[in-house]
């Protein structure tokens, strides 16, 4: 008969650390039906699950208190607006569709899992930045105020409810993706857009955004390694090429500042963290105040974890190594 | 007899060439590709990738290169799982597939046949209606409801088995499993074999049988069973075809090691080998029991030969 449905891994003879270690075997389930792995889990079949199906955090924190996990994790949910085309190019376009998300309620309301709300694009945790996190000020003014001065900024563009700026956003399929895009173009109503919703599976989407070929598109950005640049990069300009093409990479928008790219180019010659720090954060409010993009949520870790196991320590990778673990019977 | 079957042979090889000339266009006429991904990849890189996996060339002869492999047995490396070929990758999952589709016929076959017999013997009354109505259950409740329900049930809160995983050896993870596949293709041998009987046992020649003096045991097993297998035997070869290439829900329900997942997870990375490669397997597999069926056929029944 074939395989089995795990990877099991056994303590080694040969690791310098072995005596320290507490747990002798450990198999990894892959399990991609996550309610059938939360059924698992409450057989008692596994100890650790690294996601969990949202709607059921209500659930798991009534009847199961304190084992799913939700932390802050270093990635940015995020809508791309194209700027190589009108009426995206306008930055009182793009204030206007920014300070009119109400982000507040993604987090808990839409999603269920408190993710929280973002304003810049740097998440917070981030090594090798320290400063204060960036914060709009619009983001601190009541929300009724902040539609009022949207609508305001559409008008003074030439989109009126009579008139109205027709717009398609695309979006992965998924249901969690669907849910804020539905959420967010009710908010968009309201001052005047009319958003067609347009879904496609993950390879299509992608393509779509890479070729400009979009108006507003749903991305996220997991940080590779915690650093800010690995963000900010993200809205370089982009590279020509050969044959006389432009390679803008992940920046799906087009975004372009040539202050912005300087401020990048310096920070990456710069040797002294502090002030690397510091022409890092200058870059990130250019483009915020810009509206280069709008963040929406910074992403959470979803893990459950069975009492059973000490030694799982919440963190901004979510990285956590069995060598630091242990299990009681 | 023979000839026959060489013929049957002969007239699915127009099929499986059809069916792959028409997944390998289809396939690459869909937006997005293997290599699109949330990140881009440079144009440099992406320029090796498409040389490397042959994509760069027009697609037509890109097209006869892909028939040319398959002739050879070589159905291409997959373009997402990279250092595996497609081959491996399905004779890896393949037997697990096999075994899980082969155990649930059997089980739902055998199930459905008796019950079948049984409702017709006892038409109209309460064990006939009795088991009309079970047989609905798994045909109205979809699958992956029922294997989310038997986990709860007898997983989580009457701990009487395993609820998902497997190692080689662990039988028990298979019963929850192989009962729900087996379900529904039960139930329609069921509600199949209780027609055809009710139907034969209404025949002239039962009667016949009856008047002589013959018992029920007998006119069962000796008049009535072959005639009354015919339309049941029809359905068995898609039933069985059924089960191979559509345990992929309960494959990742249970978390089982098939090729159930390769299926759906190439079909939306765009992973054109492992695609082509499964949707030939499957195509084969459903060619090969309906021929099956066929042959069986013209034995049970001698005229299907001569038309």
């Amino acid at each position: 008969m074939g395989a089995g449905s795990y990877l099991r891994g056994v303590k080694s003879e040969t690791y310098y650390g072995k005596d320290a270690l507490q747990i002798d075997e450990i198999r990894w389930d892959n399990t991609e039906d996550l309610t059938a792995a939360l059924n698992r889990y409450r057989a008692g079949e596994l100890d650790i699950l690294t996601d969990f199906p949202a709607d059921q955090y209500k659930f798991l924190q009534d009847n199961y208190p304190g084992q799913a996990h939700v932390a802050p994790f270093l990635g940015v949910y995020y809508y791309v607006m194209n700027q190589s085309k009108a009426p995206l190019d306008n930055v009182n376009v793009r204030k206007a569709l920014s300070i009119s998300v109400l982000r507040d309620v993604i987090g808990p309301d839409v999603l269920g899992t408190g993710e929280l709300p973002a304003y810049g694009w740097v998440p917070p945790g981030t090594s090798n930045y320290e400063g204060e996190q960036y914060m709009p000020e619009w983001a601190s003014v009541p929300y009724d105020q902040r539609v009022e001065e949207a609508k305001k900024l559409m008008s003074d563009a030439g989109f009126t409810p009579e008139s109205p700026l027709k717009m398609q956003l695309r979006y992965n399929t998924n249901e969690n993706h669907q849910r804020i895009a539905v959420a967010i173009s009710d908010m968009w109503k309201q001052i005047g857009v009319e958003v067609e919703l347009f879904n496609a599976e993950t390879a299509v989407h992608y393509d779509a955004l890479n070729a400009g070929d979009f108006q507003v598109g749903r991305a996220g950005w997991l940080l590779d390694y915690s650093d800010a640049s690995n963000t900010l990069d993200l809205l370089r300009t982009g590279i020509k090429q050969a044959d006389g093409t432009m390679n803008w990479g992940n920046n799906y928008g087009r975004y372009s500042n040539a202050k912005f790219d300087e401020l990048m180019d310096a920070a990456a010659k710069e040797l002294d963290l502090g002030k690397r720090a510091g022409l890092l954060h200058e870059a990130e409010a250019l483009a915020m105040d810009e509206f280069a993009v709008i963040p929406i949520y910074w992403y959470v870790s979803k893990n459950v974890v069975s009492p059973k196991i000490t030694g799982f320590v919440d963190n901004a990778k979510d990285i956590n190594r069995v060598r630091w673990m242990t299990k009681s019977e | 007899m023979l000839g026959y079957a060489l013929r049957r042979v002969l007239s699915a090889i127009p099929i499986v060439f059809i069916t792959i000339a028409v997944c390998f266009f289809i396939l690459r006429l869909a937006p997005g590709g293997p290599f699109d991904g949330e990140r881009a990849l440079p144009p440099d890189v992406l320029r090796n990738l498409r040389e490397y996996y042959n994509l760069d060339k027009p697609l037509p002869l890109q097209f006869v290169d892909y028939i040319l492999g398959v002739l050879r047995g070589d159905f291409g490396p997959s373009m997402v799982m990279r250092d595996f070929s497609v081959a491996r990758l399905i004779s890896i999952g393949l037997p697990f597939t096999l075994m899980l589709g082969f155990a649930a016929f059997a089980i739902g076959t055998a199930a459905g046949l008796i019950a079948g017999a049984l409702a017709a013997f006892y038409q109209n009354k309460w064990p006939d209606y009795l088991l009309v109505f079970v047989v609905l259950i798994p045909l109205v409740i979809p699958n992956f409801l029922m294997a989310n329900l038997a986990q709860l049930v007898f997983g989580v809160y009457l701990r009487w088995l395993p609820v998902g995983g497997y190692q080689p050896g662990a039988i028990l993870n298979l019963v929850m499993p192989v009962l729900i596949l087996s379900m529904p293709h039960g139930a329609r041998v069921a509600r199949l074999t209780r027609g055809s009987m009710i139907e034969v046992l209404g025949t002239n020649y039962v009667r016949t049988a009856r008047s002589k003096g013959l018992g029920t045991r007998l006119i069962l097993a000796r008049h009535a069973i072959k005639p009354a297998l015919i339309p049941v035997v029809s359905y068995l070869g898609p039933g069985l075809s059924y089960l191979l290439t559509g345990s992929l829900v309960v494959e990742q329900v249970f978390a089982l090691p098939g090729i159930g997942k390769y299926f759906i997870t190439a079909a939306l990375n765009r992973d054109y080998g492992l695609v082509l490669g499964t949707t030939i397997l499957y195509v084969f597999i459903i060619l090969a029991l309906n021929l099956l069926v066929d042959i069986v056929y013209a034995w049970l029944d001698p005229k299907v030969r001569y038309r």
